[in-house]
């Protein structure tokens, strides 16, 4: 099963992932068409100049010898659309990690995500002194987040907070399957 | 083990070939059939190796330090040739039997997962 980690650049991704991963977040590379056209050029390999390489970064936490969980941080660029398609397939959902210094960066993910039609709750990263500054409440009017949508606090390097995130996130996914059931 | 700064390994490893048919999640979990490597290139048999024990493409393509289109096509292969199976996420067809198009939609498999976060030790 799988989890996408998602936000603006420098937001936490790869500090939540490592903090909770039994594998130091390995990163592979994947090369993708600058075009992009069809979805099996997406990852074609292809010698010459017209490829770009993009590299997303994730960890493994096997839960027992059935289930194991790979948590993976997302590049957001627009280019690596066809990247993102095929890591949404299948998701248990997204966490989208917000910085209250960088507005605008969480807008862009938290719309991407809405736009690949997964479920996903929100997360914000409290750098410094910003947990006193933003309450969840203003957090939430601010970046007109859904009234269904979790929001909680989450510090991207405590295991324990990063553990009850995803706990969260698998839970609000059961809730919308139990209101609507898929396929 | 290749170094992905170089084209021209790569392209020895995928034996010249550009693409696949092969539409793989890369966290897809891939896992070894039949253990024999014999006859395999040294990628392929390193490949059969660590899939004894379920991996997603992508983990492998960091392992190994091979590109994931690499990857992919290395395993279209294997597949092919019946030394690897892939459980995937997006095939409904293979996931028919359990009746969900996907393990997200699995309330039994949701329900072990989220138990078993909250009791991971940290």
């Amino acid at each position: 099963m799988k989890i996408l980690v998602t936000g603006g650049f420098g937001v936490g991704k790869t500090t939540l992932v490592g903090s909770i991963s039994e594998i130091t977040p390995l990163t592979t590379e994947a090369e993708m068409t600058q075009a992009g056209a069809g979805v099996d050029e997406g990852l074609e390999l292809r010698p010459d100049k017209t490829t770009t390489t993009v590299a997303f970064d994730f960890g493994r936490i096997s839960i027992d010898e059935q289930i194991v969980l790979y948590l993976f941080g997302a590049p957001g660029q627009k280019r690596f659309h066809a990247l993102w398609e095929r890591l949404c397939e299948g998701a248990v959902g997204a966490i989208v990690l917000v910085d209250t210094r960088d507005v605008e960066g969480s807008f862009a993910a938290l719309d991407r995500v809405e736009r690949a039609g997964l479920p996903y709750l929100v997360a914000h990263n409290p750098f410094g002194d910003e947990a006193e500054r933003w309450s969840l409440e203003e957090i939430r009017a601010s970046l007109d987040i859904d009234a269904g949508t979790p929001l909680l606090r989450c510090d991207a390097r405590d295991p324990g907070q990063v553990r009850t995130t995803l706990a969260e996130l698998v839970a609000h996914r059961q809730r919308l399957l139990e209101q609507e059931p898929v396929g | 083990m290749i170094d992905p700064d170089v084209p021209d390994g790569l392209f020895m490893v995928v034996g010249g070939r550009s693409g696949t048919t092969l539409r793989l999640d890369p966290f897809a979990l891939v896992v070894t059939e039949r253990a024999d490597t014999s006859g395999l290139s040294l990628e392929q048999a390193d490949i059969v190796r660590i899939c004894d024990r379920p991996i997603a493409p992508a983990e492998l393509g960091a392992r190994l330090g091979i590109p994931l289109g690499a990857v992919t096509i290395l395993l279209a292969d294997l597949v092919d040739q019946g030394y690897i199976a892939i459980r995937s996420a997006d095939r409904p067809a293979k996931r028919a039997a359990s009746g969900f198009a996907s393990p997200a939609d699995d309330r039994r498999l949701l329900e072990k997962l989220r138990v078993g976060l909250i009791n991971l030790p940290v």
